[in-house]
């Protein structure tokens, strides 16, 4: 028969490869997917809302829960862009504990991508490596925040408290083992014939379109655009720090793909830097409250944005001088990458939707605030 | 020693790239606009505000994108202000190669919130301006797909406005239920 039949799918939300509650409304033809259309909102809690109806520091908790897997590089900017609204400035003593705390996040995190895209694949073995890798990393943040995902320990004006007392050799030896299993990652995934064939030459993003739909973070980059926060507009002493921004040029998923794994490495390089960093300031306090006036200035406004490990994460305040934020808008890097997504996967096999959908690193959490 | 050498490689090329200072930027804007532009100030380190009437929206966007370079779509912010009658709708625009992120300031009125979609500029505004017609309630003239993003199609309200009340979904108390029900209807 050459005539066309089409068929309407509803992809999620409960599929598990999906990555949380969203779904997708999918048209295809055969195996071909001819329209996608993403339906947003199962999540939506009115983070924005919630925010401007609390006092800036009661925020801080809230901003955790934007992202399960990463919270400490939503609450961050927050108590950041806070700062910028009340017009102080953390020590800096508490700026290495933050890129400290940064980094390892971002490892944590892209383990966790890492596990969740290669069981979407059918690579179950490295459903189990990363989990692990990352576990110990969450560790290392419970030994300095007392918690495993949601961390409260931004503060205005600098971190919560201190890092424990032998955290340096705990960091060292977990880094070290890190450094073993990202070997491992590389020669179960890297050398894999099917895990290549399934990833290589599909999801094409030019750079142009790259650009042009705005999408952030290692997904821009793997289209061959070298923007990195860190190095472009570097945020909490980041131009300190000596890394490569890793770029790639073909724009498919093995691209994006390896483009995390190669990021993994250049954050263990920040981290060891940072700790360095630290190290200058042993006897000072991480957080100075006390110079924190009680109400900010009137009519402030700040947009103040880091990479997180999806991409561009920021928070826009605006203050009213009293003590609740005016306006938060909440910048979420998933957001940007997912409307790309419907976009790609157009014309594409409809196995291939995983594999696609895997490297854009899906976080509903933040996607639908 | 060779990732030494990359990373400050790398930090030389950012350097040496052509980096537009904010001073700059409201020169030129200003330069080419005149009166115009209503106001144009450095809110925060690398981040200028422009406002503009909406008219001239389109106008200062074009030439931002084409003559400044300022082709990344970075965020849109809308704030509602009942006591202007306004909402205030800020457009971020960025450069791959600089730190600068401009805001394309403007106003719609409150109570008519039509304005020009930007859309076509900047094609990854397209969710954004969603999100801001689903909680806002402004309405973007030529957006390819304007609907609800977060909230069901048929909400009532735009929850991030300053009057919105939510209305809680009405649940029935036991005295409502009639426990003759079923005997009635069969």
């Amino acid at each position: 028969m050459s005539e066309k039949t089409e068929m309407n799918l509803f992809m999620g939300p409960q599929h598990p490869s999906m990555h949380g509650l969203w779904a997708m409304r999918l048209t295809i033809d055969g195996e071909t997917v001819l329209d996608a259309d993403a339906q947003l909102g199962y999540l939506h809690r009115g983070y924005e809302k919630l925010l401007q109806n609390r006092q800036y520091h009661q925020g801080i908790p809230i901003a955790d829960r934007l992202c399960y897997v990463e919270s400490m590089n939503y609450s961050m900017p927050y108590a950041w862009a806070a700062e910028g609204v009340f017009g102080v400035e953390a020590p800096e003593k508490a700026n290495a504990i933050r890129i400290l705390t940064h980094e390892i996040q971002r490892l944590a995190s892209h383990s966790l991508w890492l596990a969740a895209m290669a069981a979407d694949l059918g690579q179950l073995t490295m459903l189990i490596y990363p989990m692990n890798a990352r576990e110990y990393l969450i560790k290392l943040l419970e030994l300095i925040t007392g918690a495993r995902m949601t961390y409260n320990y931004a503060r205005i004006g600098g971190v919560a408290q201190d890092l424990p007392p032998g955290f340096g050799s705990a960091l060292e030896q977990t880094l070290e083992d890190f450094q073993r299993k990202h070997g491992e990652f590389l020669d179960m995934l890297d050398e894999s014939q099917v895990w290549r064939m399934r990833t290589e030459g599909v999801g094409i993003m030019t750079k142009e379109q790259a650009i042009e739909w705005g999408v952030t973070g290692p997904v821009l980059r793997a289209s061959g655009v070298a923007y990195d926060i860190r190095k472009i507009d570097p945020y909490w002493g980041y131009e300190r720090m000596k890394f490569k921004v890793i770029t790639r040029n073909t724009g498919d998923s093995y691209a994006r793909y390896r483009l995390r794994l190669d990021e993994m490495q250049e954050s263990i390089k920040i981290i060891y830097q940072a700790l360095d960093w630290y190290h200058e300031f042993r006897d000072s306090d991480p957080v100075n409250i006390e110079k924190i006036p009680r109400r900010p200035e009137k009519g402030k406004r700040v947009y103040r944005r880091i990479e997180a490990g999806r991409g561009e994460a920021g928070f826009y305040l605006e203050s009213d001088g009293t003590p609740q934020p005016r306006r938060v808008r909440i910048q979420s890097p998933t957001f940007q990458n997912l409307y790309v997504l419907p976009k790609l996967i157009k014309n594409q096999k409809l196995a291939d939707i995983p594999a696609i959908m895997g490297t854009i690193d899906i976080c509903v959490g933040d996607l639908d605030r | 020693m060779l990732n030494l050498l990359v990373g400050t490689l790398n930090h030389h090329i950012y350097q040496g790239v052509e980096n537009m200072e904010p001073d700059e930027l409201i020169d030129k804007v200003k330069g080419h606009f005149g009166d115009k532009i209503l106001s144009a100030e450095l809110i925060d380190a690398n981040r200028v505000h422009v406002e503009v009437e909406k008219e001239n929206l389109v106008e200062l966007a074009s030439y931002v994108k084409h003559e400044l370079g300022f082709n990344y779509p970075d965020m849109l912010t809308g704030t509602d202000r009942p006591d202007e009658g306004i909402i205030e709708l800020i457009y971020y625009v960025g450069r791959m190669d600089a730190p600068l992120l401009v805001g394309l300031t403007t106003k719609v009125d409150r109570d008519n919130p039509v304005i020009t979609s930007m859309t076509r500029m900047w094609n990854g505004f397209e969710w954004f301006e969603r999100e801001t017609f689903d909680l806002l309630g402004v309405l973007f003239e030529g957006h390819p797909d304007l609907r609800r993003i977060y909230l069901p199609e048929d909400w009532d309200g735009y929850p991030l406005r300053e009057d919105y009340v939510y209305k809680r979904p009405r649940f029935r108390k036991p005295e409502d239920f009639d426990p003759d029900y079923y005997r009635k209807k069969f």
